[in-house]
């Protein structure tokens, strides 16, 4: 009975990881996800800042 | 990038982790801190000639080689096979460092490399950790807990000094005679031969012959032979009770019935440490060292893909294996004038078979954790090899001991024609003997040669040996085979009766 190294986990995170890396490796996807990005946490301010119903 | 194996490695062995409880990470912890310590001080150097980007890239490219060295490896050695050339598989794994080498050196001023590789560190760390948390949140029970018996121990009894030594050698995953030609095509009657001249006989063949094992599963074995006992039957309470298993059974509060047998006759009880299970030393004395097996073979199992892997498996699993540690400490066990029962487990001709027929270390880039499922070669080595030594101790044990008990057993057989993922109801009756086939020699003297009449599993051979010892006819259990999956459900085993299989298929 031995255990398993996990060499497979880390492959598919490996695998997931390169395929992040390698969109933030071209300039123009990492400004496409820094906009969806600032998009995205200017809709969650947005909802923040609404003021009440009443 | 250097928690990142760390993680995911604890999220795989989520169940193991948890057995010992996380002192057994200790070894992976020190592994993962000290990557990180060089990884950073390597930033800090770079740092100060303007460079830390790039140090951040050649740390993500490091960490990835060193953990996908088996990986590399193997791939280049099947590429290296299909293309007929005949050259290292490590030359593959050296290409491979040679081209990121380059092509990071090409692009050590892109500013996106550095990127990429911060976001790769990341990314990957957080997969895995993520992996942990979910693993963690659905197995959050780990421990296995014998239930507590109000005693704490046998009170102490006179040492006995007159009765018979037992020595119990279980050899892990050693088939039977039978078994052995069957699927590997290897005759071993030769060695089975010199073990009958020296005084044993083969309780698997007297009646019926070729007899069956009554598990399949090491942990389910050890744990019947401490019990005298079958402690997992079709009744799904028991799978549901992991103090049934072994180790769990013998390191648990209760003291396991062979253990209390031979204390309350005045022996002394010891158990072999080898890389598996260690040796708690709670209801055992430990011959060859003591404590949690899991910091010597949790630290083994994360290493195992990298290029120290195979050298940390040499050198762990040959160092802590039963045999050694019992022909090492036989001189000691000698001068104790105490009765002893002496439990030695093994792992020679368990995978990846670290020594080969000539008991030599193996080459090391040819051990193969996976070798239980194609390499039939590498085990018949690992059983010849098991064969030397077997010979060797049983020669010292009987100059020195005359009339000592020796057993010399197998737990389970091999498994080249199993599929562990084929539900049990539909596995062939090949693997089924493939599976249940198991050596099993017992040496005694010859007043108790009567109640060797008959075919003896592991249940009825320790029962025999208590017998033996205590001078009165053992009382034998029915034979039975419990065959059983290593795919769990709900966290257990499920256990069938080899006869409801064998009906259920028919």
């Amino acid at each position: 009975m031995y255990l398993d190294p996990g060499t497979a986990g880390l492959l598919v995170q490996a695998l997931f990881a390169a395929i992040a890396a390698t969109l933030a490796f071209f300039r123009s996807a990492r400004q496409y996800v820094a906009l969806l990005f600032s998009r995205l946490m200017g809709r969650v301010r947005s909802l923040w800042r609404r003021p009440p119903n009443s | 990038m250097a928690i990142w194996p760390a993680l995911n490695f604890t999220a795989h062995n989520w169940a193991d982790v948890g057995k010992d409880g996380a002192a057994a990470l200790a070894g992976v912890a020190l592994i993962s801190l000290g990557m990180g310590a060089i990884g950073h001080a390597f930033h800090y150097w770079m740092s100060r000639r303007n460079r830390g980007g790039f140090s951040v890239v050649c740390a993500v490219v490091a960490v990835g080689l060193f953990f996908g060295y088996s990986l590399i490896h193997d791939s280049a050695a099947a590429l290296i096979a299909r293309l007929g050339l005949t050259l290292a598989p490590s030359l593959g794994w050296l290409l491979v460092l040679v081209i990121l080498s380059a092509v990071v050196i090409l692009l050590r001023k892109h500013e996106g490399l550095q990127v990429a590789a911060t976001v790769f560190c990341f990314s990957a760390a957080a997969l895995a950790l993520g992996q942990l948390i979910v693993t963690a949140m659905s197995a959050p029970t780990l421990r296995a807990q014998a239930p507590a018996t109000g005693e704490d121990h046998l009170q102490r009894v006179q040492p006995n000094t007159a009765g018979l030594n037992v020595y119990y050698m279980l050899l892990d995953e050693y088939s039977g005679q039978a078994g052995l030609r069957e699927f590997t095509d290897f005759d071993n009657s030769p060695f089975i031969g010199e073990m009958v001249r020296r005084g044993f006989i083969d309780a698997t063949s007297i009646d019926p012959k070729d007899l069956l094992s009554n598990y399949l599963i090491t942990q389910q074995t050890l744990a019947s032979i401490f019990a005298l006992d079958y402690t997992l039957t079709e009744d799904p309470q028991t799978w549901r009770e992991p103090w049934r298993l072994f180790p769990y059974s013998v390191d648990g509060a209760q003291v396991p019935p062979l253990i209390r047998e031979f204390e309350s006759a005045g022996y002394s009880v010891w158990q072999t440490f080898n890389t598996w299970v260690g040796c708690s030393g709670r209801h055992m004395r430990c011959l060859g060292g003591h404590g949690s097996m899991d910091f010597d073979y949790m630290t083994m199992a994360f290493v195992a893909p990298t290029p120290l892997g195979r050298a940390a498996a040499l050198w762990l699993g040959r160092r802590v294996d039963g045999l050694v540690a019992i022909a090492t400490h036989l001189p000691i066990l000698e001068a104790s004038r105490q009765s002893r029962f002496v439990f030695v487990h093994s792992l020679v001709t368990h995978p990846p078979y670290f020594l080969g027929a000539d008991c030599e270390p193996r080459d090391m880039s040819q051990l193969d954790f996976d070798a239980h499922k194609h390499d039939r070669k590498a085990y018949v080595g690992s059983v010849k090899c098991a064969n030397r030594k077997v010979l060797e101790l049983v020669d010292r044990i009987s100059k020195i001991d005359p009339t000592a008990i020796i057993v010399v057993q197998g737990d389970h057989g091999s498994e080249f024609t199993v599929n562990w993922d084929q539900p049990i109801s539909s596995w062939p009756d090949s693997s089924i003997r493939e599976r249940g086939s198991f050596l099993n020699l017992i040496k005694a003297p010859p007043r108790c040669a009567p109640w060797l009449d008959r075919s003896l599993a592991q249940v009825n051979t320790a029962r025999f040996v208590l017998g033996c010892v205590r001078g009165r006819s053992p009382q034998y259990l029915p034979q039975r085979t419990y065959l059983s999956s290593y795919t769990k459900i709900d966290g257990n085993y499920v256990i069938v009766p080899l006869d409801r299989q064998v009906a259920q298929r028919n």
